[in-house]
């Protein structure tokens, strides 16, 4: 049954319905957050959230675009959230810091290496210098790498999920790449 | 096409966005134009270099963890729709008696306003109702009637 049937079904109260539609997609959404916040706790906390949303406003679900393109907004404003609240948190704890006389953190929120048991180092690491050069984007530039570069997404479903326009993923889409360009040069030479 | 021209569609080009006819002429330039040619590489290495990110799995217990929550949710709603309700029942006759209750108390005081034996009182409360503004009305007038019920009323 298509992704439309199923939200009919969960429309009217059908919980097998909405199961079968968190099967099916739980595997991209928990991966896209994934890829925003790069900490495996915080990606299924949104992804719990997304599909919780789902369901409590499956009665006002009207199919224009695909439920996917719907999950994945959900899923990156979300995760965008908590990427604005951790920046909050860092500028308190740089002040709690800085007023105790230590130093501030160098290095953004990186990946929980637990998050990578079966990674050699240097795996990690390059991904390590990858997140950082990510992070230095701003919020709806990564956004669109991150669909792009990893979901897939063509610039049409990019421009649906963040609700912009194609050309204005096109030029979000460009200045990110020059920006990692010199970025990931800047790392791999350090490398 | 200018240089810059085809730099601003570079990216949409790399990625296949462009329709046929426009990837042609951007894909012409390139060709003949090292400077265009060697920034489009740069470009495409730097996409390159992101690689693949490693992939994470949800929990085995993604949806009963899930189905907890919407449950409890959904708990939540169904109490409150219940004092929802409770509370719309109520809304009428808590609004007749408490209209009444303050009828009854408003009634009360003038009452006791009335039968006061202290000529005072019944100026004061006179006074407090503004009904200067109905002195010296014309003889058979609204006004004037009310004021002569007024004086019997001192006059008791």
């Amino acid at each position: 049954m298509t992704d439309t049937g199923l939200m009919m079904r969960v429309k009217s109260g059908d919980k097998r319905a909405f199961k079968s539609i968190v099967e099916t997609h739980q595997h991209r959404v928990i991966n896209v957050a994934y890829r925003m916040l790069g900490n495996r706790e915080d990606a299924e906390e949104v992804a719990q959230e997304t599909f919780l949303r789902l369901y409590l406003s499956a009665k006002s679900y009207q199919p224009k675009a695909g439920l996917f393109t719907y999950l994945y907004t959900i899923a990156t404003r979300l995760a965008l959230n908590r990427l604005r609240k951790r920046k909050r948190l860092r500028w308190f704890s740089l002040d709690q810091l800085q007023e105790d006389g230590d130093e501030g953190p160098g290095q953004e929120f990186p990946g929980d290496p637990a998050d990578q048991p079966d990674r050699s180092s240097e795996q990690a690491e390059r991904e390590a210098m990858i997140r950082r050069a990510l992070d230095t984007l701003p919020a709806a530039q990564k956004t669109a790498v991150i669909l792009s570069r990893y979901e897939g997404l063509s610039y049409k479903q990019i421009a649906e999920v963040m609700e912009t326009s194609v050309s204005a993923v096109e030029s979000k889409l460009h200045r990110a790449k020059q920006t990692l360009r010199k970025k990931l040069s800047d790392y791999f030479e350090e490398f | 096409m200018k240089c810059e021209q085809v730099q601003r569609r570079l990216s949409a080009f790399l990625d296949g966005e462009l329709s046929k006819k426009q990837a042609s002429r951007i894909s012409e330039h390139v060709s003949g134009c090292p400077h265009c040619q060697q920034e489009a590489e740069s470009l495409s290495a730097a996409w390159e270099q992101l690689g693949e990110m490693q992939e994470v799995h949800p929990s085995p217990h993604f949806w009963i963890k899930l189905n907890a929550r919407i449950a409890q949710v959904e708990q939540r709603r169904f109490s409150l729709d219940k004092v929802r309700r409770f509370l719309d029942r109520l809304l009428v006759p808590a609004t007749v008696v408490a209209a009444s209750v303050f009828g009854l108390w408003i009634g009360g005081a003038l009452y006791d306003v009335q039968r006061t034996d202290e000529p005072e009182v019944w100026e004061q409360v006179t006074a407090s109702l503004y009904l200067d503004a109905l002195d010296d009305f014309p003889a058979g007038s609204i006004g004037s009637v009310y004021m002569e019920l007024i004086s019997d009323q001192e006059g008791l």
